[in-house]
């Protein structure tokens, strides 16, 4: 989409993915859950995408797809240039780049298994895979620990006797010890305190540079998001409203959504209360029977007769910045280039 | 003497922070078992009843089918427990009859546990078809009228022991089957789970490694109340003539042979000892279930 002499390391193509929904006497489907509908996107190396929206909007599904738990209903993901699909039918190309692409979890607390200390969980995987062998596994451990910033000692620990902020650390290590190039970060900071938060994301991002991973990074806070990321890519009920780069996204938002979404983040400013907030009214549209025309028209406050009719595409606003509400794109051009 | 306290207690609770950092699960899991004392005294208590059925053939006065005294003579002197009908020593025959017993209820637990493990992971894990084939056939096993099945099992089989071991063992594992089924089902969505997949771990690993050590701990305890009723059961079927076939002893045919108003009522020695067995093994290990899943459980913290 951007940068045209480089081949992004990750590109999506009109992702969709419909769960059934199953019904009746006799259990039949009665309809799909379009969690994810039609979503395309790229992720150059070394950079990071930062995918923002509401709870239900369908972005962790992207992000389980992108790491293979999940399977797209329809379209493609290319790593490497390499259709994904493709290479997951072919068993030794898998395990070859099955490392390659590794997930962060939300919740940290489930994502470590109680029964085993932290050397096994991070050691046998690097084992399996021929990444470290057994005599230098304990040394390649150490040096991982020591980047995620956690002593040595806590390899003989079980994960019940560290706190959450600890144990992203040591979910952000499993991670790392495969040598990614990619890691999906799902919601990695929202389980954690505001002051935990900082450290997690201030972590990842000095671990991208030195690393040079691409990742993705999944969030409903704007403001974690802006942070770590290089480009956003705002979701709505399972598509993407607005893309671009993450200054102009935050500085010139032009789709009514994003827009509502900037307005919600919390400013620490007690003056500030009198700003007139414009809160969005309505109920989220549902995604099995999602609405017609822009999917956003039945809370937007400048939908028109067109937006009920009419799907919307995304526009080129910007260089490096689109977004699909073809009643925005046009004053807004006005408004961040005038 | 309230500082002296706070010191002791400072101390101690010091002493025991090491620890926790030093020590295995099994030394957490067996530290907290010891807080149940019924569940420790029930452990102390089984402990020597499997040692004295072990010890059978060491310790035992008198063969166990060898008429070695007066019909039906009560306890005394020479025959502690007194002696059966024809004439057998009762202490022998109890010590004999306690070994089967608990080699029945062992082995069948075992063969149970083995079968319900295997279809409740194949089952949770796989989902679908599988799920849907084994679910059935454990509700079909589970709908059966459990004693009569035995029994028609036990009478086209032959009774006899090894026959009682396998039919106890094929018809207790729908509970375990379930039980695991359940908790995969769980695990399975788990992000430790999700995140070896991620991570490219093998099938067996998952099963095996991931999956499996996180419910070893409700299978433990399910465990214990199987062997409680698979003893129970044997009792039960001997007591009917389908179990274990007389001469050899189990505690289910000695009550059987003791069926008679006459013994009911004038010769208590020879169904007090093996019913009070009976009750006792069945309610220690029913106390050290409880006390396991306490101490198994991860969450429980100290």
């Amino acid at each position: 989409m951007t940068d045209e002499n480089r081949i992004p390391l990750i590109q999506v193509e009109n992702m969709k993915k419909y769960y059934p929904v199953k019904g009746g006497i006799i259990t039949h489907t009665t309809g799909y859950v379009k969690a994810v509908d039609g979503v395309s996107f790229s992720i150059m190396k070394g950079q990071t995408l930062g995918l923002v929206g509401e709870s239900g909007c369908g972005k962790s599904t992207i992000g389980r797809q992108l790491v293979g738990l999940e399977t797209p209903t329809e379209g493609r993901i290319y790593y490497n240039g390499g259709d994904l699909a493709a290479i997951q039918k072919n068993k030794r190309e898998m395990e070859r780049i099955r490392t390659k692409l590794q997930m962060v979890f939300q919740d940290p607390y489930s994502s470590l298994n109680p029964r085993k200390h932290i050397y096994e969980i991070l050691a046998q995987p690097m084992l399996y895979h021929h990444i470290s062998e057994k005599n230098t596994v304990e040394r390649d451990i150490m040096k991982i620990l020591d980047m995620v910033g956690l002593p040595k000692t806590v390899m003989g620990r079980y994960p019940h006797e560290f706190s959450g902020g600890q144990r992203q650390r040591i979910g952000i290590a499993k991670a790392l010890s495969l040598n990614p190039e990619f890691i999906v970060c799902d919601e990695p900071v929202s389980a954690l305190d505001v002051s935990i938060q900082a450290q997690i994301l201030n972590l990842l991002k000095d671990l991208q540079k030195e690393l040079g991973l691409t990742l993705l990074f999944v969030g409903h806070g704007l403001g974690a998001v802006n942070y770590v990321s290089d480009k956003i890519a705002v979701m709505y009920l399972g598509k993407i409203v607005e893309y671009g780069d993450a200054k102009e996204i935050f500085n010139h938002p032009v789709h009514p959504y994003t827009k509502a979404l900037l307005e919600a983040v919390p400013v620490p400013d007690p003056e500030e209360k009198s700003r007139g907030r414009k809160l969005l009214q309505g109920e989220v549209g549902s995604s099995t029977n999602p609405p017609e025309g822009c999917r956003f028209h039945t809370r937007c406050p400048h939908a028109e007769e067109q937006c009920r009719t009419e799907v919307p595409t995304l526009y080129e606003v910007a260089k490096i910045h689109m977004a699909a509400c073809p009643m925005a794109v046009s004053g807004a051009e006005v408004a961040s280039h005038g | 003497m309230a500082v002296s306290v706070i010191e002791g207690y400072d101390a101690e609770n010091d002493k025991k922070k090491r620890d926790i950092s030093s020590e295995s699960y099994l030394q957490t899991v067996f530290r907290r078992f010891k807080r149940h004392h019924l569940a420790t005294v029930s452990l102390i208590v089984l402990g020597v009843i499997v040692l004295a059925a072990l010890l059978a053939p060491v310790i035992a006065p008198y063969d166990p089918n060898e008429i070695a005294g007066p019909f039906a003579g009560a306890p005394s002197k020479d025959f502690w427990l007194g002696t059966d009908q024809i004439g057998r020593d009762v202490l022998s025959r109890l010590l004999y009859a306690t070994r089967i017993s608990l080699l029945v209820g062992v082995m069948a637990t075992a063969i149970s546990t083995v079968i319900g493990v295997i279809l409740g992971l194949i089952a949770g894990y796989f989902g679908g078809v599988a799920d849907m084939i084994i679910m059935r056939f454990t509700d079909m096993v589970m709908s059966f009228p459990y004693i009569l099945l035995v029994l028609v099992a036990a009478a086209i089989f032959k009774p006899g022991l090894w026959n009682i071991i396998l039919i106890l063992g094929f018809v207790d594992w729908p509970g375990i089957a379930r039980l695991v089924r359940g908790n995969v089902l769980n695990l399975r969505e788990t992000n430790f789970v999700k995140g070896n997949i991620v991570a490219g771990m093998p099938l067996g690993h998952i099963l095996f490694s991931e999956i499996l050590p996180n419910t070893v701990a409700p299978i433990l305890v399910y465990a214990t109340s199987v062997l409680a009723l698979s003893i129970l059961d044997e009792a039960a079927l001997s007591f009917l003539g389908q179990g274990v076939q007389p001469p050899e002893a189990s505690l289910g045919n000695m009550l059987n042979g003791a069926q008679s108003l006459t013994v009911l009522t004038t010769q208590p020695w020879l169904w007090i000892p093996p019913g009070l067995v009976i009750v006792v093994v069945v309610m220690a290990i029913n106390f050290i279930g409880d006390a396991l899943r306490d101490a198994l459980d991860p969450n429980g913290g100290r």
